[in-house]
């Protein structure tokens, strides 16, 4: 029984999960108690953080200011988000730079099934687009939690183009939540 | 009160709602058993139906095929569908040349503005693609009935690529089905 591979990612009802320039603006931020108490138990049910090397320079420096700021309303997931044990993909970084945080260099294939079959909880992806491109193009990921934001945006980064044919899913569990944000859950395999 | 123009579509989770010219569909999760009533009532809301006219060579005909045979298992969609009032919308045709069909030649937004300040039940859309785009970069579409199919395509056609800005919308409903399938029921926001 290996660990399991999550995706967590906000995405139009057109699939895009960021605009051309990365433009968030068209996602919910104004969360329920419903969809945060989600996001809580899924944050309980891993203990490493997979990251694409740019969302990496954005994502660790950010949770890091957060948990170092007490008075901050994210506080406590500031220090979820620092203290879990980071994998940064990368080909240009020579050593990681930050805190908990190890780079991984190899075949992107290897390395994640390396992971997989490490003992512990389960293992979360974030993004970025394109990371998270190749993770699904390799059919790396076991389960998606998308967050279907009532808004269509035209065009922007897509997780899915990489694909060289259509994927059929598993619909593990839905649910609407009160700020009209609706979760798909499915499994890839 | 003005009549509403909604859209149903079946979509994939990545936003396609067809993989190309050639599209079999076979993407789509047909269990209609599983939203018949739903998709029933969007129809029964409704007595009108707008087509574009790449759609309309087939979907006319294949209805009124259908129509012929009771014992068809779509046969009750089929009775509303021939005997809706249908309006196709063509720069290339002179004439309809099916029953209950009207051509429409004009400005898109003046065409669909005038059907919906008409008296009557709502306005209904299914595709195709090309005309529902249009509808949709003219703002044009008030509801939108998205069946999200359990499936991502990867590439294919989409509804939104004429879009300039985002459309923020309002939720109206959603709803899980057994077969997998979603429906997202949106209207616009005001």
């Amino acid at each position: 029984m290996s660990r399991k591979l999550k995706l967590q990612v906000q995405i139009s009802v057109d699939g895009f999960i960021a605009g051309t320039n990365s433009e968030m603006d068209w996602i919910t931020w104004n969360w329920s108690e419903d969809i945060k108490k989600y996001v809580s138990e899924l944050t309980n049910s891993f203990d490493t953080i997979l990251l694409g090397r740019k969302l990496a320079e954005g994502f660790i420096p950010y949770w890091k200011n957060v948990a170092e700021d007490k008075n901050h309303e994210e506080h406590k997931s500031g220090i979820i988000f620092t203290n879990t044990p980071k994998i940064v993909f990368t080909k240009t970084l020579e050593k990681s730079e930050w805190e908990n945080s190890v780079l991984a260099k190899g075949d992107l294939k290897e390395e994640i099934n390396k992971l997989k079959n490490q003992e512990g909880k389960d293992i979360i992806v974030y993004g970025g687009a394109n990371f998270v491109s190749n993770l699904i193009k390799e059919n790396l990921i076991d389960e998606l939690h998308l967050f279907v934001n009532p808004a269509v945006i035209g065009k922007g980064l897509s997780i899915f183009h990489k694909l060289e044919n259509k994927k059929e899913l598993k619909l593990l569990h839905s649910q609407a939540f009160e700020c009209e944000i609706n979760l798909l859950h499915y499994s890839l395999k | 009160m003005k009549r509403k123009l909604k859209l149903q579509m079946q979509i994939s989770v990545d936003g396609f709602v067809s993989t190309g010219t050639n599209d079999d569909q076979t993407w789509v999760t047909w269990a209609l058993e599983d939203i018949f009533q739903d998709v029933w009532d969007l129809s029964n809301s409704a007595d009108t139906i707008l087509i574009g006219r790449k759609l309309a060579v087939d979907y006319i005909p294949f209805w009124q095929e259908t129509f012929k045979n009771p014992n068809d298992p779509m046969f009750a969609f089929a009775n509303q569908i021939v005997n809706a009032r249908k309006i196709v919308f063509t720069k290339t045709l002179e004439k309809s040349i099916w029953e209950n069909t009207e051509i429409a030649k004009g400005d898109l937004v003046d065409e669909v503005n005038n059907l919906k300040d008409q008296n009557g039940k709502d306005i209904v859309v299914y595709g195709g693609t090309s005309f529902v785009s249009s509808l949709v970069e003219n703002n044009l579409i008030d509801e939108f009935y998205f069946y999200v199919n359990p499936v991502v395509l990867g590439k294919g056609e989409t509804i939104f690529d004429k879009l300039k800005n985002p459309i923020k919308m309002t939720q109206v409903k959603s709803k899980e089905y057994n077969s997998g399938i979603n429906l997202f029921f949106y209207k616009l926001k005001e």
